[in-house]
């Protein structure tokens, strides 16, 4: 990452290789619309070979990645809402087949996508860290530049909308552990 | 209200998040492709800017990065020209109102405000600020930090150099925009 930092171009190669996947995933979560996603993905990994060489390392790089994915992203939310063209997108979840001769993988998925895009972005974008990218709470909020706790009730009201929204709004079987997912971050 | 146990989404529905599509191959082959010819390009475009300031260069460029920091809130981005008023000479990205200020407009401003004496740009209180202890660094050796100001939230900092004066955000350190020095406007 040093390398990278220092001007050498096969250093930033490696590590938009190992990133851009990761960074897409957040994008797609957030952005939703499949074609916005890769535009905002392209538009993450511009900027982070724009600015890498401004990159001070006070901070971890993949908490700079994402604070530059999420940015991205909501740019290509808000892009999208001031264009504001009703879609198809099958993405969406709208184009849903109603047999059952999809996967349910799939369908789950797109009603997912379709459940996540009803999830108010300020609550989307660190509900899809928290569980996309394992990101303990603390980074999130460095990511987004806010308090942590506003990071842990951020997530917990759009754990909130997407069971209501997906019908489901009882909690799932008992299971003892201290953090609402059983993993990292603090409760 | 709600508790921990009411805060946890159904395994399933964590799966479901995390399973995002794979990308394209050849669409994130494109994605890489781009992001390295933008480091080339800002490469080439930092390498370009190390020059020493000429005495003219400096006070024109210093008092438009002045002005820059003042009206730096959603204003203009502008210049002194040889008739002594002050024009704007390009607009901020993302529908930052243009204006034309006059130059008591900005001897009103903010006493934060960087001042050019003798040529060189001075913060009160202190000279031109080096670079060390800010979130990013400059983008060449040349150039010097001059200001910051605050824009929907999210912090600013005020570059300049002998040919530029850049606006870096300072959460991403990705460059807003990048000023070049105009045509009228001789060392």
């Amino acid at each position: 990452m040093a390398a990278a930092v220092a001007g050498d171009r096969s250093a930033l190669e490696q590590l938009l290789r190992a990133h851009h996947d990761s960074v897409r995933a957040v994008c797609f979560r957030i952005v939703i619309d499949r074609g916005g996603a890769e535009d905002a993905t392209q538009a993450a990994l511009l900027a982070i070979a724009r600015s890498i060489r401004r990159f001070k390392m006070d901070s971890k790089f993949s908490t700079w990645v994402y604070r530059i994915a999420t940015n991205a992203a909501l740019d290509e939310v808000r892009r999208a809402q001031r264009k504001a063209v009703p879609t198809e997108d099958e993405s969406l979840g709208r184009a849903m087949p109603a047999g059952a001769d999809a996967a349910d993988g799939i369908v789950e998925s797109m009603a997912l996508q379709a459940a996540l895009a009803q999830v108010s972005e300020e609550f989307r974008v660190p509900l899809v860290l928290f569980h996309l990218q394992d990101m303990p709470y603390e980074e999130i909020a460095e990511v987004l530049g806010i308090p942590v706790n506003t990071v842990r009730s951020r997530i917990s009201r759009a754990r909130q909308q997407l069971r209501v929204i997906l019908g489901n709004p009882g909690p799932p079987p008992d299971r003892h552990t201290q953090d609402p997912e059983g993993h990292r971050g603090t409760p | 209200m709600t508790n921990e146990h009411d805060d946890r989404l159904p395994d399933e529905l964590v799966a479901a998040l995390r399973a995002v599509p794979p990308p394209d191959p050849q669409v994130r082959e494109a994605h890489i492709s781009a992001a390295l010819a933008a480091f080339d390009e800002a490469g080439d475009a930092g390498r370009g800017s190390i020059t020493p300031l000429a005495p003219r260069r400096r006070a024109v460029l210093g008092i438009a990065a002045a002005l820059l920091v003042a009206l730096g809130a959603g204003a203009g981005y502008a210049v002194r020209g040889d008739s002594g008023t002050v024009r704007t000479v390009t607009e901020l990205p993302e529908a930052a109102a243009v204006t034309t200020v006059s130059p008591s407009t900005v001897q009103g401003a903010d006493t934060s405000v960087p001042t050019v004496k003798n040529g060189s740009v001075e913060v009160p209180g202190s000279p031109v600020r080096p670079n060390s202890g800010l979130p990013c660094t400059a983008e060449s050796d040349g150039a010097l930090y001059v200001g910051q100001y605050l824009r929907d939230g999210v912090l600013h900092l005020v570059f300049v150099s002998a040919f530029t004066i850049e606006v870096v955000r300072a959460d991403t350190c990705e460059t807003i925009v990048a000023y070049q020095q105009p045509a009228d406007i001789t060392p």
